[in-house]
């Protein structure tokens, strides 16, 4: 399968998305399409493309609330419709119910409370928690009304109860990078950080820091203990002091023991750590957290890794770093910077 | 055509949906839509709206180049997929069945709109959409987003500009002119241009 499509990658297929394609690469992706993995891979791209490259932002509540009105309002309708044929372009017609009118007065009473609380209870995002988010090169510091402290890196955001935190209610949505330092309650009540990839972080009071991006959750684990939870695990993971957990995007879990504190991995300071890892993954972590579009053209140079520990004042000076560590050139273009192999 | 079992406590015993059982373990980010669908079709398509219903109306306005049109796409493809329970046949992930499907409505909206046949394969039934490896050709719809680009792209930037205005934002003739300070004849006159080379676009081979 590799042999005989060697050279798809997801800058190819993005730049085939941009319209930036060649003849020839479009041939490739096409023959890639008709593998299974091809197809997969394709769409996943095309989701990932446009989530980056989005071209507005349609209205996600409005359109959410209309399409549980849908559901709940006509479920019978469905129930007796759904051995018809529903044309997918033509709106549902009304099927003739005769009992149904004389009851629905009752009914409509009934839906419409049940859409209002539907309502309320898909709104309960705006009300009922609140949304702190960073942007590139931002962090936020938030202290929780059990006494617990967050340190919200860049581009992230924390979601949390907005009321009553501390009593059965302490847990958090993270997305993005953050340093715990929660806070033991007398009553011994545990706090809960959930990742957009089903991760759960459970802990009593400790220190810890999480990065939760697109492709892996890591679990950096400073003092006290952390009992970690994915879907995947079949039983939960325990943390001691200095263990990171990974949880990458193939769902596979990965324990190491970092053993120098010094090491760690701070999310907030502008301190990057690379142990071999490839320039495609560091492009993709610029990307992530500072939102840069760093675009390698070779493939070869996907590949290539760096180990190190660097520390940057702007990710122009880490790229510039990097760039000087492995003799390659940097261009600066209009939507962020391109490596290159310098020209002999 | 698949007839659909009008009972509902059947779907668990004999639907694709538990891939995860089949002993293969694949890089799978949907196992838990999947999961929420086994116990709650509602549930799991919800889901489905939350994580997909943004980037599928992106994509949907690469095509149609109308914001309000691309979201009653969209709208309408989960209605569909609730309404004939899609979900109970989706062969491998939500997510191709989902962009494929938008590609492919976005394609029957614009040809009724140009009223022609545009050269991507033909009309899909929902049969061939769901299964994974179908020959629907992904590479000719970027092939026509990118068409429909170039000729917006080659329009001249003042007829670009209203066309976008009316198209995409959905404003009104009369405000784009108020706004733009131009006569509602000249209006009119640049998105009845736009239209034509849009179209042109359309039926172009």
């Amino acid at each position: 399968m590799n042999e005989s499509h060697p050279q798809i990658t997801k800058e190819m297929v993005f730049a085939h998305f941009a319209h930036r394609s060649t003849s020839m690469e479009r041939q490739q992706i096409e023959n890639w399409l008709n593998t299974n993995e091809g197809a997969e891979a394709y769409f996943t791209y095309l989701d990932e493309w446009e989530r980056q490259f989005p071209q507005f932002q349609a209205d996600l509540d409005g359109a959410r609330a209309d399409f549980a009105r849908l559901v709940h309002g006509k479920d019978e309708c469905v129930l007796i419709k759904s051995n018809q044929e529903i044309s997918p372009v033509n709106p549902v017609s009304e099927t003739v119910r005769p009992h149904w009118q004389r009851i629905k007065g009752f009914l409509s009473a009934a839906a419409a409370s049940a859409i209002l609380i539907i309502g309320i209870w898909l709104a309960k995002d705006l009300w009922y928690y609140k949304n702190m988010s960073t942007r590139n090169e931002q962090t936020l510091s938030i202290h929780l009304n059990d006494g617990s402290q967050v340190q919200l890196g860049a581009n992230s955001s924390l979601k949390y109860p907005r009321f009553w935190f501390g009593e059965n209610t302490r847990y958090v949505w993270l997305v993005g990078d953050a340093e715990f330092n929660v806070t033991h309650l007398p009553n011994a009540e545990r706090f809960i950080v959930y990742t957009p990839d089903q991760t759960a972080i459970e802990v009593l009071g400790t220190k810890f820091i999480v990065s939760s991006r697109q492709k892996f959750t890591k679990v950096f684990l400073k003092t006290g203990s952390i009992r970690l939870t994915n879907p995947m695990a079949s039983k939960p993971l325990m943390l001691k002091p200095g263990d990171q957990v990974t949880v990458s995007d193939e769902k596979r879990i990965q324990k190491e023991t970092i053993p120098h504190l010094a090491d760690e991995p701070k999310s907030q300071s502008r301190k990057f750590m690379f142990k071999n890892t490839s320039l495609k993954e560091v492009a993709e972590q610029l990307n992530n957290v500072y939102g840069i579009n760093v675009r390698i053209i070779q493939p070869e140079l996907l590949t290539r890794t760096v180990s190190g520990t660097f520390q940057a004042e702007s990710t122009l000076d880490l790229l510039e770093a990097v760039c000087e560590m492995m003799e390659l050139e940097l261009i600066q273009t209009a939507d962020g910077y391109t490596l290159q192999k310098p020209k002999q | 055509m698949v007839t659909l079992n009008p009972d509902k406590d059947d779907k668990n015993a004999d639907t694709p949906l538990s891939l995860d059982n089949d002993g293969v373990i694949r890089p799978d980010d949907e196992i838990l839509i999947r999961r929420a669908f086994v116990a709650d079709a509602y549930q799991g398509c919800d889901l489905l709206f939350r994580r997909y219903y943004q980037p599928l109306c992106s994509q949907a306005v690469r095509f149609v180049y109308d914001k309000a049109v691309a979201e009653d796409i969209v709208a309408e493809l989960f209605k569909t997929f609730w309404q004939k329970r899609i979900f109970e046949r989706i062969e491998y992930t939500y997510r191709a069945y989902l962009y494929r499907a938008v590609r492919h409505n976005c394609l029957l909206y614009l040809q009724r709109e140009a009223k022609t046949t545009i050269s991507v394969e033909q009309y899909l039934t929902e049969e061939l959409l769901v299964q994974a490896s179908h020959p629907s050709d992904q590479v000719q719809f970027d092939e026509l987003a990118e068409r429909i680009d170039k000729v917006i792209l080659a329009l001249s930037p003042s007829v670009r500009r209203v066309f976008l205005l009316s198209r995409f934002e959905g404003r009104k003739n009369q405000e784009i002119a108020n706004e733009l300070h131009i006569s509602l004849k000249t209006v009119e006159a640049h998105l009845t241009k736009a239209l034509t080379v849009f179209r042109k676009a359309l039926s172009h081979e």
